[in-house]
């Protein structure tokens, strides 16, 4: 009967067992511990640290250990040396260089990778010609993704932020307190007091500085314009001043500054607004008479000059729309109406509506429908 | 005076020179009987009459 023969290397293995020494038929009667060795260290060396191989564009990648460096000769590695479809091996790689993607050498985003020193790629011969790198990362703790860094630690962060799905508001750095007026920052809940409490402003500061947002200018701030505590600014072109609306906290004054001129950083002095819960003191009316109190002699001289007919006015009138009396106080329109005299001759029509401030009878005779009318409308 | 409210628009003489119209003005509560006339010392009265004749309140019946 044969001797069995004694493997030596994963690639002596094979994945159907009937293909594997001993065969049946071979005499194992003194090569039996020496096989059990065999495969023993066959697959402890799948897992070892392997020589360290140089760079080449055919990397010759052994086909046991499951670690091994790669020093740098060759700048480009275009190709692995075939192992056997399965084989897993972590190569640890020196710097400067770099590997090509292709489709026999398939690597992440489809991206070629300068190495760092250090740097730890896992690949697997995933069929005859086609070796894939699977997962890598820094050993350097210092070259390690850090959030602070917001991927400007990638090789190539336009693809990583497409691979991570990012837009370009990943480019943007972020608002650094509620008042940071950098242009492009990527803005918090609160900047500029959108979305949270008033931005607190203590010092004395120029409507051209203050940026659009709602802010409270602090008690112990001079407030240069006036107005109110309470403040919407809206600045203009980034250092000009726009315009303001404010109110003084806990009270119902309300007010609206103007722009005062182009490119100033000022503004015009707070105007305050009256509304039905604020309404003008006396001294605040402008182009007012001297003085409001009607006098005798001057409501005699308004009332004197009062036209024929007008409103307030009283008139002898005839009421023409009726045969029947009218007691004090009806109302009737102009046109029901003539002016008169005493002996109840008739002329034109009065405008308006007049109230009777005398008193007319049921009669025929004009001269009982004849009184004294006020015209009220 | 303020008006809120013009309605019946209606000649109130046979020459047609004035117009006796419903009116609700401001600070009355009651519909006003009213005769609007080109000649009103007051401006509303007048300004009445022209918005009638124009129609603002519907045709002028006759009276």
């Amino acid at each position: 009967m044969p001797t069995p023969t004694i493997p030596n290397s994963i690639t002596d293995l094979d994945p159907i067992a009937a293909n594997n020494s001993p065969k049946g038929s071979d005499d194992t009667g003194g090569a039996i511990d020496d096989l059990f060795r065999a495969h023993a260290a066959i697959i402890r060396k799948q897992f070892s640290v392997a020589e360290s191989v140089p760079s080449a564009e055919n990397l010759p990648v052994p086909a046991e250990g499951s670690f091994l460096k790669v020093t740098k000769s060759a700048t480009e590695i275009l190709t692995f040396s075939d192992a056997f479809p399965g084989r897993a091996v972590y190569l640890c790689f020196e710097d400067g260089i770099t590997l090509r993607h292709s489709a026999a050498l398939i690597l992440p985003a489809a991206a070629d990778i300068v190495t760092q020193a250090d740097d730890t790629l896992m690949f697997v011969n995933e069929e005859a010609g086609v070796w894939r790198c699977l997962a890598g990362w820094k050993i350097d703790a210092g070259k390690m993704l850090a959030k602070v860094s917001n991927l400007d630690d990638l090789e190539d962060k336009e693809v990583a932020r497409a691979n991570l799905g990012l837009g370009s508001a990943a480019l943007a750095t972020i608002q650094t307190g509620y008042a940071d007026t950098n242009l492009g920052r990527a803005m918090i809940v609160g900047g500029f007091g959108l979305g949270a409490g008033m931005v607190s402003q203590s010092t004395n500061i120029s409507a051209g500085s203050l940026q659009t947002g709602f802010y409270y200018i602090s008690a112990d701030a001079p407030y240069i314009y006036g107005g109110g505590r309470f403040t919407l600014n809206m600045n203009y072109g980034g250092d000009k001043a726009g315009w303001r609306l404010s109110n003084e906290p806990y009270t119902n004054r309300l007010f609206i500054s103007g722009s005062n001129s182009s490119g100033s950083v000022a503004l015009k002095k707070a105007a305050e607004v009256y509304t039905t819960d604020n309404k003008p003191a006396w001294g605040d009316v402008q182009d007012k008479p001297s003085t409001f109190a009607p006098t005798v002699s001057g409501t005699g001289t308004a009332i004197s000059q009062l036209a024929v007919g007008a409103v307030g006015t009283y008139a002898l009138l005839t009421d023409l729309s009726t045969t029947s009396g009218r007691s004090p106080g009806a109302t009737v329109a102009g046109s029901n109406l003539r002016y008169s005299n005493t002996y109840s001759d008739t002329g034109t029509a009065p405008p308006g509506s007049w109230r009777l401030m005398g008193m007319t009878t049921s009669a025929d005779n004009n001269n009982r429908h004849t009184s004294l009318w006020l015209r009220y409308a | 005076m303020q008006y809120t409210h013009v309605s019946n628009p209606r000649w109130a003489n046979p020459e047609k020179t004035m117009i006796d119209m419903d009116v609700i003005f401001e600070g009355i509560p009651d519909v006003v009987p009213f005769t609007a006339s080109p000649d009103d010392p007051m401006d509303y009265g007048r300004e009445l009459f022209d918005r009638a004749v124009k129609g603002d309140f519907g045709p002028v019946a006759e009276g």
